[in-house]
């Protein structure tokens, strides 16, 4: 008898627990002050206001841990002074985005209903669908996948004749320390050490004597070669890299312990780690990106240093791109893709794709590698190439995929010794 | 004795771990994958498509590349010009995998001779980039494994920049898709067929049931808030090129497979989809688009309907979004859809309209409509609610520019929800 009641006396104790943990509180959007961060634009009479939450802010707003799950809220007003109503598609923003009662439901778990109808109810509400009529201001979130470092997303509004306005934001999310962010671009060179040209051949030249390999700390041994030159601004470079989903990476002096990262369970969150260092011109890579597959398994990196180069005003950047490759059978262990030119035709490709590209070439400098007799790289790995480092120019304005021009300096047939399966018809 | 005793098993294990580590693939003479490729020309280039399925590629490259996760595309590029081109591998999937990553991945367990020869191979038989002119130039492209249709685009591009797209839909065989199995010629007998104008159309759709049924027709399931009308062919192109996949039937393997993901939470996209009614049968066509896990899908089922709009047929169907798993007394586990399906109703206009395969839509009424408040339930008793609409879409097989999208203002839906 006695057993019984504490048995139940027990389980009451257990139930109360469950549910005092289990509320649900979120706070009214005027208590977060997430809106300082907000980034306007305007086009046509209508004008758009965007966000991005961080995780204390997402969690702050609506009581629940949306990083966790790998959700990140974008809160959007969207300001119709127009005279026609205009709509606002979410798969413009991310095709994959989550709808509010989806979120809400992935935190149902072990609230009561009536908590739960609550979710639902506040979900909805502040979810951002639909018209927009002429004359009025509406806001509310759009529940996307979670992006650190730089998002970047486009905000489309169809109006009336399904004209299209597209407003694009770059909005970087508070919570992590990137590669570039603490380097101080124009104390890198003296005023005597920039190196001007604007003679096509001249510059030529001087790619073709830029140091084959970044190398270790010391400068005593060569490492990954430095297959990769960018022309144009810093900010249009890094603007196409992060519109092609190329991730920012931590900085390698400030990069945040596991415990900040957004969360251990988000498989994802690799995506941001350091890339290690290599050298030139006596520093580690002033910016790494990398480019992850949905496994991971398989990713690319890309190193950039500020060269003391400018061409026609223009900075010019050296660079080193490689793809990396999961040994299987063994844990964590990477190897490099061996054929180095693979990911060098990859971010040409890449940057095609991205209407940032005026013209491209080739230069020599590399120092040609064959399959049979490889270079090797800092940790030993073998790499092979033709021997070109690939020069990338950018611009502001977009490119069409036609009119990129080809700088007819070398032209890459393949790696020596490479056999090509070419047959006459 | 012992001691013999191990090494008599030492050997035995060598050999047999050599014996796997063998690397064997077959000339392409020997696997007739290529019977099934399909060519496209434009100018003085030949583009020639072929994609081998499980079996023929294990054949051709000696290791099952498919439970790897790689799917080879044969292509075989004809360059009649007096320029080269060039073949854009990030074109055809952005994902694609280099020679040496399709054969890491691929690789046998410990570092054996094989698994050089196995780099070797892959490389010596990949797609090359450049294509001199005069000449033929053939091999392999590494890419993400689809099973059913691949749908991808060849672009090649000369040295004046000019760009040609080849775009191929190549069915592979391993797959059994819910399609195949229906008969769409003996669905209607010539008398059945009704042919209407706009207005009759209209009316038509209105009069259409709301909802689907079970299989008695006793009781109402999810609403059928969709309408394609399109040729059968543009229809299903429309959707796998919107990233859309095919559905399995129910079968042993299939079951098993949808048994495994479900537990695990693996990603199998082809799973069956359980019949729902309407004129009397189960859907025609299912296509589903998964995102992280089997939980989180969205399901759309098709029928073709006995009308003829413009000489077209008319599909009626029905959408929901899966947002996670629930238990029931009926079925034991469901998947629990998202209640507003109208959010999921609206993400298929969006998502035809930015893949270009939407020239026109439109909404009318129907399904009548339910509020947040007061929702109606499904037949495994989920609850939705919606403004009553259903969405009319017209599809076509030529891409259609997001500018060029016509609304045809039959209904509109309401600017708030009513809760």
């Amino acid at each position: 008898m006695r057993r019984g009641l504490i048995l139940i006396l027990l389980l009451m104790l257990c139930f109360v627990t469950i549910s005092s943990c289990a509320t649900f509180h979120p706070r009214p959007i005027s208590e977060v002050p997430f809106r300082e961060r907000a980034q306007t634009q305007c086009e046509n009479n209508v004008c758009v206001t965007a966000v991005v939450l961080s995780a204390e802010e997402s969690e702050a707003v609506f009581g629940l841990p949306l990083y966790k799950k790998g959700i990140q809220p974008v809160w959007l007003e969207i300001d119709n002074k127009d005279e026609e109503e205009v709509w606002f598609p979410p798969v413009g923003l991310d095709p994959d985005y989550f709808a509010p009662l989806e979120v809400a439901y992935m935190h149902h778990g072990t609230f009561s209903k009536s908590t739960n109808e609550r979710m639902d109810q506040y979900l909805h509400e502040h979810g951002l669908r639909g018209r927009i009529a002429p004359g009025l201001v509406r806001s509310g979130f759009v529940f996307t996948n979670l992006d650190m470092g730089t998002k970047a997303f486009n905000v489309d509004l169809v109006g009336e004749d399904h004209r299209l306005r597209t407003f694009t934001f770059f909005i970087s999310v508070p919570g992590m320390a990137v590669s570039h962010q603490d380097v101080e671009w124009d104390a890198l060179y003296k005023e005597g050490e920039i190196v001007s040209y604007d003679d096509e051949e001249d510059l030529r030249r001087a790619l073709e004597n830029l140091p084959c390999c970044a190398t270790n700390q010391e400068g005593t041994k060569k490492g990954k070669p430095l297959n990769l030159v960018v022309i144009g601004k810093g900010s249009d470079l890094y603007h196409k890299l992060i519109r092609r989903g190329w991730d920012e990476t931590e900085s390698l002096e400030k990069g945040t312990t596991s415990e900040r990262r957004p969360s251990s369970t988000f498989a994802k969150a690799y995506r941001y780690a350091p890339v290690s260092p290599l050298y030139l011109y006596g520093r580690h890579q002033d910016a790494a990106f990398r480019k992850t597959r949905k496994t991971a398994d398989e990713r690319n990196h890309l190193r950039l240093w500020l060269s003391p180069i400018r061409y026609k005003g223009n900075p010019v950047w050296v660079g080193q791109i490689s793809r990396d490759i999961k040994v299987r059978y063994l844990p964590n262990t990477f190897r490099l893709e061996p054929l180095v030119d693979e990911a060098r035709t990859y971010i040409l490709q890449d940057l095609w794709f991205s209407q940032g590209l005026e013209k491209f070439g080739y230069v020599k400098g590399v120092g040609a590698a064959s399959m049979s007799e490889p270079h090797l790289e800092l940790e030993g790995a073998p790499y092979f190439t033709d021997g070109y480092r690939v020069v990338l120019w950018l611009s502001s304005r977009p490119v069409s995929f036609s009119d990129v021009e080809v700088v007819h300096w070398e032209v890459p047939y393949g790696i020596p010794g490479e056999n090509e399966t070419i047959s006459r018809p | 004795m012992l001691d013999s005793g191990r090494v008599v098993f030492a050997v035995i294990f060598i050999v047999t771990v050599s014996g796997c580590a063998t690397f064997n693939p077959r000339p392409l003479e020997e696997v007739p994958f290529r019977e099934r490729a399909q060519t496209k020309s434009e100018g003085n280039v030949t583009v020639t498509a072929a994609v081998p399925s499980a079996e023929e590629s294990r054949r051709l490259f000696g290791v099952s590349i498919y439970k790897r996760g790689v799917q080879p595309i044969w292509l075989e590029i004809e360059n009649r010009d007096e320029e080269p081109v060039y073949f854009l591998p990030a074109r055809l999937d952005p994902d694609y995998f280099s020679p040496f990553e399709a054969a890491y991945v691929s690789h046998f367990a410990y570092v054996t001779p094989a698994n050089d020869e196995m780099d070797r191979y892959f490389f010596k038989r990949r797609q090359g980039i450049r294509i001199s002119p005069g000449t033929v130039r053939s091999g392999f492209v590494y890419t993400p494994v689809d099973e059913g249709t691949k749908a991808f685009n060849v672009a090649l591009v000369g040295e004046d920049h000019d760009v040609r797209t080849f775009t191929f839909f190549i069915n592979v065989p391993g797959l059994r898709a819910d399609h195949h199995e229906v008969d769409f010629e003996a669905l209607y007998s010539k008398k059945e067929v009704i042919s209407y104008d706009e207005e009759g159309l209209k009316e038509a759709l209105e009069r259409l049931p709301c909802c689907t049924t079970n299989k008695k027709g006793t009781e109402e399931g999810d609403p059928l808030n969709l309408v394609v009308i399109g040729e059968s062919e543009d229809v299903f192109y429309a959707f796998i090129r919107a990233g859309w996949d095919e559905t399995e039937t129910i079968y042993t393997a299939s079951a098993f497979k949808t048994t495994l993901s479900f537990l695990f939470g693996g990603r199998y996209r082809y799973s069956p989809v359980s019949g729902l009614y309407v004129f009397g049968r189960p859907q025609d066509v299912a296509f589903q688009k998964v995102r992280e896990s089997i939980h989180e899908r969205n399901h759309l089922r098709l029928w073709l309907s006995p009308m003829r709009f413009e000489g077209k047929p008319v599909w009626v169907g029905q959408i929901s979004r899966d947002i996670g798993v629930r238990f029931t007394t009926k079925t034991i586990v469901t998947h629990k859809i998202d209640p507003d399906v109208d959010e999921t109703r609206d993400f298929l206009i969006q998502d035809l309209w930015y893949s270009q395969g939407l020239p026109k839509f439109a909404f009318v009424k129907g399904v009548g409509a339910a509020p947040m408040s007061k929702p109606r339930g499904n037949l495994t008793g989920d609850p939705y609610f919606t403004d009553g609409l259903r969405t009319v879409l017209w599809v076509c097989g030529d891409p259609v520019d997001l500018e060029d999208v016509e609304f045809l203002e039959w209904e509109v839906p309401p600017l708030e929800k009513e809760l």
